[in-house]
C-alpha cells in the first residue's frame, strides 16, 4: 500500500488501484522541484502529488497543514491571509513545475505523469488542514456555536481557494481527518 | 430588459461597463463603491426613457427630450445640479449609455461643459427611446408604514426622500388585477403564506388581513413582513411584471435569516419567470442562498463585484460564477470574525 507520512499524519493509498505518490518537496531524494524550482527565490511546492497511473486523469496536489496545538498561529495566518496565499502559490507553482519537468523529460517524474501533465489532467488541490478538535463545553449552546463557527470558517476558506484556483482550471477542496474528499479512496491516520 | 449600462466619469466611476443578465443580477461591494448609484442610475435612465417616449408620442421637439433626463437624475440622486454627479470635477464629461432589448432601445446622454453650480448644456447622443414600462425601485427603507399621504406631501414640500420613494408609492397605489398570471399567482400565494395573510390598500392606508382574525394596520406588522407586503402589492396590481425591471437596494434589511431564505427563493422564482431583477446587497447569507438555489436550476445569476481600483475609481468584476467572484467584502469580514468568535467562546468557557 503506497504510504506517505508528513509529521503526525500518514496518508494511505489503496493497493491495487495503481496509485502513484510523489513526495514533491522531498528533501531526502531531491527531485525536479528541489533541484530546479526551489532554487529560484519565491518558488514553492505542495507536499504530495498523487494520481492513478497510467492515465492520471486527475492529479491531486496535496498540501498538508497540521495546525493542531498551533491554533494561535493558524488564527494569525488566517487573519493576515498568508496561509491561503501560500497554499494557492504552492498549487500554481507545482503545476508549473510539473509542466516544466514534463517538457524537459525530467526522470524524477515518471513518464506516465509527464504525459498526463502535457495532456493536461484534471488538477485538484487538496488542502489538508487539520485543526485542534473543538473544546467541549459543558454548555450545549456554546458547543453548537463553536461547531457552526468552525463550519463557516472552513467553508469560507474553501470559497477563497476556489475563487483564485477555479479560473486557472484547478479544482480545490478542504480536507481533514474526519472529512476526506468524497470518493477519495485514500485514507489518513494520525499517530 | 436592461442589457448594458456604460458609465464614464460619473460619481465614483471613471469607466465602468455593466452587461446585465436576463434574470437575477447581484451587485456587491464595500460601502462607497457605488452599488446604490448603479441601481439609481439604471432606474433613472429607465424612468427618463419612458418620459421621452411619452414626449415623442406627443410630437414634442427634440430639445424637450432633455427635460425628463435632467429632472429624473436630479430627483433620484437628490442633487440640485449635475456638478455633484461628476466624478472628476476638473476634466472630462459625464456620459451614460444604456441599452435595452425587447424593445431594442439605446439611450445615451452626456453632461458636458459643466461649471460650478450650473449646467451649461447637456445633450443626447442617441435618443431613440421607446420604453413604455417604467422600472420599479425598492429602496432599503420600506415605504408602507408612511405611505398614507406621502405622495401629496412629497409634491408639496421638499422632503429628505429621493424620487424612488415617491415612484414606489405611486406604483403601489394602483388597484389589483382581476387575474394575475399563473406564475404571479403562485408567487402571491407563497407571499401570503409568509405574511400569514394578505395585504390590502383601503382608504389610502395599507392593512394586513391575517388568515384568521381582524385586519391589522400594516404599521403593526414587522418591518420585514412589510417588505414582503410591498412585493405582493406590486405583483398584485401589475406594477411589477416580467416587462418591468426591478431594482432593489439591500433587500436583506430588516429580514431575519429564515425570511431572507424565503425572499431569495421568491426572487429566484421570479427571475425564472422572466423578471429581470437587479439588486445590491451586503449580505453574504443572501449570496450563499442564491448560490445554493442556483445549483439545482438552469437559470444563471450574474454577479458584479465593485471594488476600488488603484486610481481610486470603482472597478467592476463581472462573473456568472459565484465561486470565482472575488470582491466579496463580507467574506473577508466573516472569515476574520470566525477567528475572533472562537477566541471569544474559548475565553468565555475558560471563565
Amino acid at each position: 500500500m503506497p504510504t506517505e507520512t508528513e509529521g503526525k499524519l500518514t496518508f494511505n493509498f489503496p493497493e491495487g488501484a495503481a496509485w502513484y505518490i510523489l513526495k514533491y518537496d522531498d528533501r531526502q531524494t531531491p527531485g525536479f522541484y528541489k533541484t530546479r524550482m526551489e532554487v529560484i527565490d519565491g518558488i514553492k511546492g505542495v507536499d504530495l502529488v498523487a494520481g492513478q497511473s497510467p492515465r492520471f486523469s486527475q492529479v491531486l496536489l496535496i498540501e498538508i497543514k497540521d495546525f493542531r496545538e498551533h491554533q494561535v498561529e493558524l488564527e494569525a495566518e488566517l487573519k493576515a491571509g498568508t496561509l491561503l496565499l501560500e497554499v494557492i502559490q504552492k498549487a500554481v507553482h507545482t503545476c508549473a513545475g510539473l509542466y516544466l519537468a514534463a517538457c524537459g523529460q525530467h526522470e524524477s517524474i515518471p513518464a506516465d505523469l509527464r504525459t498526463a501533465t502535457l495532456r493536461p489532467p484534471q488538477w485538484k488541490l487538496v488542502l489538508f488542514l487539520q485543526q485542534d478538535p473543538l473544546p467541549d463545553s459543558p454548555h450545549e449552546q456554546t458547543n453548537k456555536k463553536a461547531f457552526h463557527n468552525r463550519v463557516v470558517q472552513r467553508q469560507d476558506i474553501a470559497k477563497k481557494l476556489r475563487t483564485k484556483l477555479k479560473p486557472l482550471g484547478i479544482g480545490s477542496e478542504l480536507a481533514e481527518l474526519d472529512q476526506l474528499p468524497k470518493n477519495a479512496g485514500w485514507t489518513v491516520i494520525s499517530s | 430588459m436592461l442589457e448594458s449600462l456604460q458609465i464614464r466619469d460619473f460619481t465614483v466611476f471613471a469607466k465602468a461597463d455593466f452587461e446585465f443578465g436576463k434574470g437575477l443580477n447581484i451587485i456587491v461591494g464595500t460601502n462607497g463603491t457605488g452599488k446604490s448609484h448603479v441601481l439609481k442610475l439604471g432606474y433613472a435612465m429607465g424612468v427618463a426613457s419612458t418620459g421621452i417616449t411619452r414626449l415623442r408620442q406627443d410630437n414634442q421637439p427634440e430639445f424637450m427630450l432633455l427635460a425628463p433626463v435632467q429632472r429624473t437624475l436630479r430627483s433620484v440622486f437628490q442633487v440640485s445640479d449635475f456638478w455633484a454627479l461628476k466624478r472628476n470635477q476638473d476634466k472630462g464629461e459625464v456620459s451614460v449609455d444604456v441599452t435595452y432589448s425587447k424593445p431594442e432601445v439605446r439611450l445615451g446622454i452626456t453632461l458636458s461643459g459643466i461649471a460650478v453650480n450650473e449646467v451649461v448644456s447637456s445633450s443626447f447622443r442617441n435618443s431613440s427611446a421607446q420604453l413604455t414600462t417604467a422600472p420599479i425601485f425598492i429602496p432599503a427603507k420600506e415605504v408602507l408604514s408612511f405611505y398614507e399621504g406621502f405622495a401629496a406631501l412629497y409634491r408639496k414640500y421638499n422632503l429628505a426622500f429621493d424620487q424612488t420613494y415617491l415612484d414606489l408609492c405611486e406604483a403601489l397605489s394602483g388597484p389589483t388585477l382581476r387575474e394575475p398570471g399563473p406564475g404571479t399567482q403562485a408567487v402571491l400565494t407563497t407571499l401570503e403564506r409568509i405574511m400569514q395573510g394578505r395585504v390590502a390598500l383601503e382608504g389610502g392606508r395599507f392593512y394586513l388581513y391575517p388568515s384568521q382574525g381582524e385586519r391589522r394596520e400594516i404599521n403593526l406588522a414587522a418591518e420585514g413582513i412589510r417588505k414582503f407586503a410591498t412585493l405582493a402589492q406590486l405583483l398584485a396590481n401589475g406594477s411589477l411584471s416580467p416587462q418591468t425591471i426591478l431594482f432593489w437596494d439591500e433587500p436583506e434589511a430588516n429580514l431575519n435569516p429564515a425570511l431572507l431564505k424565503e425572499l431569495a427563493k421568491l426572487l429566484f422564482t421570479l427571475a425564472g419567470q422572466g423578471f429581470q431583477i437587479i439588486l445590491a446587497t451586503h449580505s453574504l447569507f443572501l449570496l450563499k442562498e442564491f448560490y445554493i438555489l442556483s445549483q439545482n436550476e438552469t437559470n444563471s445569476i450574474r454577479y458584479f463585484g465593485l471594488f476600488q481600483g488603484l486610481n481610486g475609481a470603482t472597478q467592476v468584476e463581472t462573473t456568472d460564477d459565484f465561486e470565482i467572484l472575488e470582491h466579496i467584502t463580507a467574506l473577508d469580514a466573516e472569515l476574520e470574525q470566525t477567528v475572533d468568535f472562537q477566541q471569544a467562546l474559548d475565553r468565555d468557557d475558560a471563565n
